[in-house]
């Protein structure tokens, strides 16, 4: 046999028999599909020599149909309606981020990265589910109650808003990262005290993600990090940050983001600080900016941000 | 003494652009403001970045970035924080959390949202 032979046996469809849909379809491609609602002739075949990857992504597909040859990738992102995959996929990353239908995983996977995130209905991770070492994405499976004991190890877990996971099996080794923003994750065993911890994509101190009530208000307007520190006021809460802090408002507008406040803070044996609070249009993240201490208006203020000292002259006509 | 256009850093003193035949304009996606100007200014043009990345979070990884190197070059600026672009055709300046910015055929200046501390001025940190 051939070593091209031996590549076309290696992508041969199934021996069992076409699902119903696929009755009328002659053809016969690699990765047999149903479709819905009704049967529609599948894609042409592909070369099997080029199919190192697979990509379906946002096809309006139910289900796959082993088995499933793509050393390297399967992408089925955003593929909506897809509810079954084959058993037995063995892959380098498999993404089937917002497949909002999906409830369950098939049997027999092994992957290095595992891209969920966002799929809503996946009521529970499979038992034998195999990871080896890359990323596992969790973002938003709100369903999801528990991870299985043997997963095995990877570098980065997203569990940001896994509301309902609250503990990590013993038997799952992280060597990177954990997300934790907005999930069920009160606290991490001691055993994960080398992994660096993360609040929605932002790598945070421990005490921000599971502490935040133990900030007091000097340390976070003291951040160096914009993005840190507005997760730690998230954490510790705006309102809270501006009653501790015996806020005065200067000014408030509105802008592209919403509303916007110049605020000031009197700082004990210190120059006042003076920030001016907007809201990002495209994320909503709300920040609080410092500017020099004799700003008097939100516009005056964002405008010195973007380095005109003249407000006129600050007009932009795009802002994402 | 800065006039026209915008600040770049704490004392760093930029020449105003903009004041050819094309308007003023300007466009923010999140702490980055692009500009357009009349020309990449000759000493600039001399120092090409291999790379279409504007900023790059610290904490995030998320990155301003050109979505595709052929439709322009990115410049090394002279005061830290800022650059210049030059786009050869229609190009997208993308973010995985704000919305995408179109850029017409031209020239761009880069620059980044400034903070204020009481000891220096900073750039905003992401």
């Amino acid at each position: 046999m051939s070593i091209l032979d031996r590549i076309r046996n290696l992508f041969a469809p199934a021996p069992a028999p076409a699902p119903r849909a696929m009755a009328a379809a002659p053809a016969t491609p690699s990765v047999p599909i149903v479709r819905k609602p009704a049967p529609e002739p599948p894609p042409p075949p592909e070369s099997p020599v080029a199919r190192r990857t697979l990509d379906r992504h946002g096809q309006d597909i139910v289900a796959l149909e082993g088995p499933m040859n793509a050393d390297i990738s399967i992408n089925l992102a955003e593929c909506r309606s897809l509810k079954r995959l084959p058993d037995g996929i063995v892959t380098g990353t498999l993404t089937l981020s917002d497949c909002t239908a999906l409830e369950v995983l098939p049997a027999g996977l092994s992957v290095a990265f595992l891209d969920l995130a966002g799929c809503t209905a996946l009521r529970s991770l499979p038992e034998d589910l195999r990871l080896r070492g890359g990323r596992l994405n969790l973002r938003d499976c709100a369903q999801l109650t528990g991870l299985p004991d043997g997963l095995g190890e990877v570098a980065q877990l997203d569990l940001s808003g896994c509301l309902n996971i609250q503990d990590l099996p013993a038997g799952l080794a992280v060597t990177s990262w954990i997300d934790v923003g907005n999930s069920g994750i009160r606290t991490l065993p001691a055993r994960f005290d080398h992994v660096g911890v993360r609040w929605n994509g932002v790598a945070v101190a421990r005490r921000v993600a599971f502490a935040p009530e133990t900030l007091g208000h000097e340390e976070i307007l003291a951040e160096r990090n914009a993005e840190v520190r507005r997760v730690m006021i998230e954490r510790f809460g705006y309102e809270r940050l501006l009653e501790r802090a015996e806020a005065e408002e200067l000014d408030r507008d509105t802008d592209a983001g919403g509303e916007r406040r110049l605020l000031r803070i009197e700082m004990p044996g210190d120059e006042a600080l003076v920030c001016v609070s907007v809201r990002c249009p495209s994320t909503g993240h709300h920040f609080v900016l410092r500017v020099p201490p004799d700003m008097t208006s939100c516009h005056q203020a964002v405008a010195w941000t973007a380095g005109y000292d003249d407000p006129a002259q600050y007009k932009p006509v795009v802002e994402s | 003494m800065i006039r026209n256009g915008p600040r770049v850093g704490g004392s760093a003193s930029v020449e105003p652009y903009g004041q050819g035949e094309r308007a003023d304009m300007l466009m923010r996606q999140g702490d980055v403001f692009i500009e357009t100007i009349d020309v990449v200014p000759q000493e600039v043009a001399e120092r090409p970045l291999p790379h279409g990345t504007l900023v790059h979070g610290e904490v995030t990884g998320h990155s301003h970035r050109l979505e595709d190197l052929a439709t322009g070059q990115l410049y090394a600026g002279r005061a830290p924080g800022e650059l210049f672009l030059r786009i050869s055709a229609p190009a997208r300046i993308i973010h995985e959390e704000h919305g995408t910015i179109t850029l017409s055929v031209g020239a761009y200046r880069v620059w980044r949202q400034r903070e204020y501390t009481p000891q220096a001025i900073r750039y905003v940190v992401d």
